[in-house]
């Protein structure tokens, strides 16, 4: 029989699961003794509570999902686990059970009597976004808490859960079970169908769930095939600066009901659907001959007409970087919804993908080949073909064929100077179309350290009493350039001038005043932006009759990338960067330096680092600082190296130049 | 607790609500009138201008109101697109009549939001459950240029009759009006605060109406005392013919109140008595006894809030909160006092805000967030070690203590809660009493440094740290949730910013969770290039650990810098030379005083041996703003003190 079903996302990854007999709420799983007793967890030192044991069953032939939790509190840090919060979607799910408990390290039990009390979280046109919360009584250091509850959806409802195996505690114990729903299926609003369940599994290879048949000798299969795992001893997660995003590492296994059973079908199946929608948008091509016609010349070479149009596409209205308006407020300025390339340029408005769709049906248009390229944000995750589902994605980029070469483009990204791609759509696999009217899983091009580029010149006149006044031009190419125009566009004039002075005083000693002098190119995305800016401030200090003073002024403030000695996670980087910085510092009459230091040069095959001093002339002093990181992802076990890489980095750019006066030079 | 406070501004919602089907629909003639009403000009960096903010309140019956507001703002600036968030709050009871809102856009397009396109949300607070609704919605066209007008009418039930009306804001105000209908026979009296008072009005038969214009903002500036606390309010009191109903006519009435509500909620149950009598066995003085039961209450009762009702401002009875073993603020005060009496002391609740100054002794009002207790101390106690004493308008002593504070022990208070006003609670009645603020001395940071410095530059050692008052109370909360691994992170990340590359070797905590002695912490650590190796020379920056100075920005000053408490604080580092160097320079030493703080230092040669000694006290909550310029000149020289070098030489042996 088939089951027209919607599909719902279990977005209570900590909370699931199976119907639970009232009588079956208070059979609790026995209590080991040396867990009553226990007082510390090897597995996390100091951690303030461990997860002795989790237990997950997701039912999709009851519809409901029951979840078990049995947490030791080792510290009164650990007591607010015993406050519980459960969001819930009120139109989709039932809490139908919640039980609890406290047990005392001398076994005394103080059984959960009291009522969970609704919150509303967000409550509009009839959707309930809610939260149960309820509270543990009697909890102490030592006690262990046992939590139970169960959560029931619709009939006409299959859900393909996500198994969430880490958090910040250590586990002793996990156990999760799928009842899948086996039979046919089809979603009336997609119109797919399909039959049966896979997995993808982000665990360490020696987990693997296991998939259960009925068995006729055995009654407690029930007749029903199950997916079942259980993991011992779950290590906590780690936070740590510069790791990659958590849901590219985090283990857990991601379900999903099966609409062919093989992968390459799927993506072929799935590319179809995408293509057709792709296709019908730019089919819609009213206007574009006659726009082409007036930004592009027939003499014009392809790269010549692919710059033009990319210049054009960006000087639309972006609304992916705007304010999200009102249907109403569209409608009163005559806009409506884009539903081909055609809308998009007749109203000149588009959010991103939406440009990336014209600028794809202009290229084509204008003879050039052009496909679109629909990619994850690798800020937030990355794409797993085995993962099959279409929800992976986050925007569409696009992709033009010039000499025979692809080249990839996001004209839907605000300010993104031509041939670059935003950091999060770059170095990412993900789904295009190709020339055979097909798709295929591809890379996207890696990011550069020459696509991020931030020079920063300095010329300043140091006064006797040790203060500074001068000027500092900072040009920011690329990316950098990018990022910097993107919050600016969400201000006005004064709030730009603000936004670049505070980032020049966090570069500059503290007490530093900055005054930008120019006005930047803030909308032209073609060339870098640059500034201009009076500086002055404290810069030089006492070293008794000597001063000091810092070589390289823009790094005064900067802490340590890395103070860990030891590191679980991996290192990730968003953005390879190069930084290049000149210093030209006038001394006071009567000065002089009195010893330089000496060149330090760092090198990796992926990171560079160079400081260079000298007098330039007998009263200035000129400095650079060069530093390339040109990598992104690296494993933990290059921790050592790039901690090393940036702790020399840290003592380059903490070298002084130590001044004397003259006459108490010579006196020496 | 719950804050006793209705919003008058527009709630600041975070998360962005759309609502979907704004209406496009023509806005009412007051709105347009204040839209086309002339403004003055202001400064470039207004954000939005309040054209008109009407309140209006129809009392109705002793604890019952209609409340019907209007505003109408111009958003002036991309950073004044808050002021399209629209909300009201409503407790359980509350019923909206209406809930409008209009936009006009610059091209002079006209929305409009109604009742159904409000969403529903409970608070953004730190407590489990509260009652409190909010209604919401994301204005159209909140962009420059663009005039939003909010309009609603709520009937509202109250527990007391007072009214509030906040005038000043963080946005120029063009006009703001008051506007009172008592029943007959009904009176009213105000208090103002941070305001000159002004007459009302008389608009009709007990219709009375005050109106103020052109009223400046309140400056946005780092380390600023809260908006409430320089807003300027007005406290309207209502008086039932005959009496009887609830205000605040005084602080008397207020404490009066309270005490009723917390009447029969300190009986002690046989099981209380029996952990007092366990909790104080052999324990004989007024002091163990204090400590013995304040460390349980911090330590095992533990802070949870769920508040329904008048549940936002009654505590639960004793004995609950002591089954349960968690309780809010005023849950953990009623217990503690609770216990404490088993043993023969006395104490009162204290209501009190955690944001100084918002509670102004001039304008009674129910402006707390939080309670905390009053311990009578008996006559001929020595008082050493207690740093929160007052004395009653009675003469008696009290211990001022929040038992809600798990990191701050019996006789401190943290920084928050000094210097402040707050309401004494006791069975005669309410007093104002003004917390005091605590000598540098109860608040030590002492750090002892001994070094080892290489002629290649590499510095080895150890560092002593004692830390007591707000250092030990700041250090305790940063450990309370790390784990080990964390802890170690967080030593690293601070020894770090000081000394780059450094590596942590051991770091020891001690007395961590014995909140009557001192936290101490013993760091060993090593880094290299410590020393900056110069040919024949080496620099050496003599203070070795811990940053103490920070910014304080040029522009004209309006209003007093928070501190973040008194303190002292006193570094001693020994740093032994390399025998191949001997000191060829070394800094002046340091030294000012600037009345509210005070700073020196300086380094003294003792054969191989470099000693860097510094001392810093801070002795004000608040520096005036007139003495900022002071404060600025203060850290300049702390800064510069800090970053500091000694010059070695090197010798032949």
């Amino acid at each position: 029989m088939r089951k027209f079903v919607s599909f719902l996302t279990s977005t209570f990854a900590l909370l699931l699961l199976v119907a639970v007999p009232k009588s079956f709420a208070e059979n609790w799983p026995p209590i080991a003794p040396e867990d009553l007793k226990m007082t510390s967890v090897a597995e996390q030192p100091g951690a303030p509570a461990v997860i002795l044991l989790r237990q997950e069953t997701d039912d999709d032939t009851k519809n409901q999902e029951a979840y078990y939790e049995r947490i030791k509190i080792l510290t009164q840090a650990g007591l607010r686990y015993a406050d519980i919060e459960l969001p819930y979607d009120r139109r989709s799910f039932t809490i139908i059970a919640i039980s609890g408990r406290t047990i005392h390290a001398d076994g005394t039990l103080i059984k959960f009597n009291g009522k969970a009390l609704d919150k509303v979280i967000e409550k509009a046109h009839g959707i309930k976004q809610r939260v149960k919360v309820f509270s543990l009584p009697d909890v102490q250091v030592g006690s262990i808490v046992d939590i139970r509850y169960t959560l029931s959806y619709g009939d006409r409802t299959i859900i393909a859960p996500t198994w969430d195996v880490q958090s910040d505690l250590f586990q002793k114990k996990v156990t999760f079970k799928f009842y899948p729903y086996m039979e046919e299926w089809a979603d009336k609003q997609t119109g797919r169908s399909g039959q049966g369940v896979a997995w993808t599994p982000y665990l360490p290879k020696e987990y693997r769930p296991q998939q259960h048949v009925p068995s006729v000798v055995d009654p407690n299969t029930d007749g029903k095939t199950w997916v079942d795992m259980a993991i011992d001893n779950v290590p906590a997660l780690v936070d740590e600066p510069y790791m990659p995003p958590e849901d590219t590492f985090r283990w857990r296994v991601s379900f999903y009901y099966t609409t062919t059973s093989k992968q390459e079908n799927f993506w072929k199946d799935e590319g179809k659907y995408w293509n057709k929608d792709v296709d019908g948008f730019l089919s819609r091509k009213g206007g574009i001959d006659t726009a082409l016609a007036q930004i592009i010349a027939p003499a014009d070479t392809p790269e010549q007409k692919i710059r033009k149009i990319y210049a054009f596409i960006s000087k639309l209205e972006n609304r992916s970087f705007m304010r999200e308006k009102a249907v109403q407020e569209l409608q009163a300025q005559g806009m409506r919804f884009n539903r081909g390339a055609d809308d998009v340029l007749q109203q000149r408005s588009g959010d991103h993908d939406d440009l990336n769709r014209l600028f794809v049906a202009m290229v084509r248009t204008a003879g050039i080949p052009a496909w679109l390229m629909r990619v994850p944000d690798r800020g937030k995750n990355l794409f797993e073909p085995y993962f099959l589902s279409p929800q992976q994605f986050d925007a569409e980029i696009s992709i033009v064929q010039l000499d025979g070469k692809d080249m990839f483009f996001d004209p839907g990204t605000q300010f993104c100077p031509y041939g670059l791609l935003p950091w999060h759509y770059s170095s990412v696999q993900g789904q295009r179309q190709n020339a055979h009217q097909d798709t295929e899983i591809v890379t996207s091009t890696p990011p550069e350290y020459q696509q991020n580029v931030i020079k920063r010149v300095a010329v300043i006149k140091l006064a006797d009493d040790g203060t500074e006044n001068g000027t500092v031009a900072v040009s920011f190419d690329g990316l950098a350039g990018m990022d910097r125009r993107e919050r600016a566009a969400q201000t006005d004039q004064a709030g730009r001038k603000k936004l670049l002075e505070d980032e020049i005083k966090e570069w500059l000693p503290g007490g530093s005043e900055v005054n930008m002098t120019n006005e930047p190119a803030w909308d032209d995305s073609t060339s870098p932006l640059v500034a201009h800016f009076d500086v002055s401030g404290p810069l030089a200090v006492r070293a008794g009759k000597r001063r000091v003073v810092p070589l390289h002024i823009f790094e005064v403030n900067d802490q340590p990338m890395f103070a860990a000695a030891d590191r679980a996670n991996n290192i990730y980087f968003d953005n390879p960067y190069w930084i290049v910085d000149e210093m030209h510092i006038s001394l006071p009459q009567g000065t002089s330096a009195e010893s330089m230091p000496t060149d330090t040069a760092v090198r990796l095959d992926y990171a560079l680092y160079e400081s260079k001093q000298k007098m330039e002339q007998p009263t200035t002093i000129y400095s650079m600082r060069n530093i390339v990181m040109g990598g992104m992802a690296f494993p933990k076990t290059s921790y050592k190296e790039i901690k090393d890489f940036y702790d020399k980095v840290s003592t380059g750019d903490g070298q002084q130049v130590l001044l004397k006066a003259t006459d108490h030079a010579e006196g020496n | 607790m719950q804050k006793a406070i209705r919003l008058l501004f527009p709630i600041i919602i975070a998360a962005g609500i759309l609502s979907n089907q704004p209406l496009h629909a023509e806005a009412p003639d007051w709105v347009k009138n204040a839209s086309n009403s002339l403004t003055p000009t202001y400064p470039t960096e207004t954000k939005a201008i309040v054209l008109l903010d009407q309140s209006e309140y129809s009392i109705l019956n002793p604890g019952e109101y209609i409340e019907h507001h209007r505003r109408v703002v111009k958003i002036l600036r991309p950073e004044g697109r808050y002021e399209g968030d629209l909300g009201v709050d409503l407790e359980k009871q509350d019923k909206i009549s209406f809930l409008h809102a209009w936009s006009i856009d610059h091209a002079g397009h006209q929305y409009e939001l109604k009742d159904k396109d409000f969403v529903e949300r409970s608070p953004y607070s730190g407590e489990l459950y509260e009652d409190i609704r909010f209604r919401i919605a994301k204005a159209p066209a909140a962009d420059p240029g663009s005039v939003i007008a909010f309009e609603y009418e709520v009937h509202r039930h109250a527990w007391w009759d007072q009214l509030d009306w906040i005038f000043r804001e963080e946005n120029p105000v063009k006009e703001a009006t008051f506007t009172i209908n008592l029943p007959a026979g009904w009176e009213y009296k105000t208090a103002w605060a941070v305001a000159s008072p002004i007459e009302p009005a008389k608009i009709g038969d007990n219709r009375w109406q005050w109106t103020l214009h052109d009223i400046p903002v309140i400056e946005d500036e780092p380390h600023r005392a809260p908006v409430l606390s320089l807003a300027g309010r007005m406290e309207v009191m209502f008086f039932a013919p005959g009496g009887g109903n609830v205000n605040f006519a005084n602080w008397d009435a207020l404490g009066r109140w309270y005490n009723g509500l917390t009447e029969g909620r300190r009986t002690a149950t046989p099981e209380i008595i029996a952990k007092v009598t366990q909790l104080t066995a052999g324990k004989t003085d007024f002091d163990s006894k204090v400590r013995s039961l304040a460390s349980f209450m911090q330590t095992d009762i533990r802070y949870m809030g769920i508040e329904i009702g008048i549940g936002g401002f009654q505590p639960h009875p004793a004995g609950d909160i002591f089954h349960a073993r968690y309780g809010d603020c005023k849950d953990k005060a009623t217990l503690l006092s609770t216990m404490l009496e088993q043993v023969g002391i006395h104490s009162d609740y204290v209501l009190i805000n955690t944001e100084r100054g918002i509670v102004a002794p001039e304008a009674p009002s129910s402006f707390f967030n939080h309670a905390i207790l009053a311990i009578e101390i008996p006559q001929g106690t020595n008082l050493d070690g207690y740093y929160s004493v007052i004395k009653s308008s009675t003469g008696q002593q009290y211990m001022i203590f929040d038992p809600t504070d798990e990191f701050t022990p019996a006789g401190n208070l943290r920084p928050d809660l000094q210097g402040t006003y707050a309401l004494l609670v006791t069975n005669k009645g309410g007093e104002v009493i003004h917390t005091p603020t605590q000598a540098p001395e109860t608040s030590l940071l002492t750090r002892t440094g001994h070094f080892e410095l290489n002629s290649d530059g590499t510095l080895n050692g150890e560092v002593l740290e004692d830390l007591t008052g707000k250092h030990a109370s700041d250090f305790r909360e940063m450990m309370f949730e790390a784990n080990q691994q964390q802890r170690t992170h967080l030593f690293e990340e601070q020894l770090n910013n000081s000394l780059q590359g450094a590596s942590l070797e051991s770091a020891d905590i001690q007395q961590l969770d014995d909140l009557a002695k001192d936290v101490t912490v013993k760091l060993k650590f090593s880094s290299s290039k410590y020393g900056q190796v110069r040919g024949p020379l080496m620099l050496v920056r003599p203070r070795v650990l811990g940053e103490k100075s920070f910014v304080v920005e040029r522009k004209e000053r309006h209003y007093p810098f928070v501190m973040s408490g008194v303190t002292q604080e006193a570094d001693t580092y020994e740093i032994d030379i390399p025998k191949d160097y001997v000191v060829d320079d070394i800094p002046e030493p340091t030294s000012i005083d600037s009345g509210f703080a005070s700073y020196e230092s300086k380094v003294i040669v003792d054969g191989s041996k470099l000693r860097y000694q510094r001392k810093l006290i801070i002795r004000q909550l608040e520096i005036p703003a007139d003495k900022v310029p002071d404060l600025r000149k203060f850290e300049g020289i702390v800064g510069a003190d800090e970053t500091a070098a000694i010059v070695l030489k090197h010798v032949q042996n």
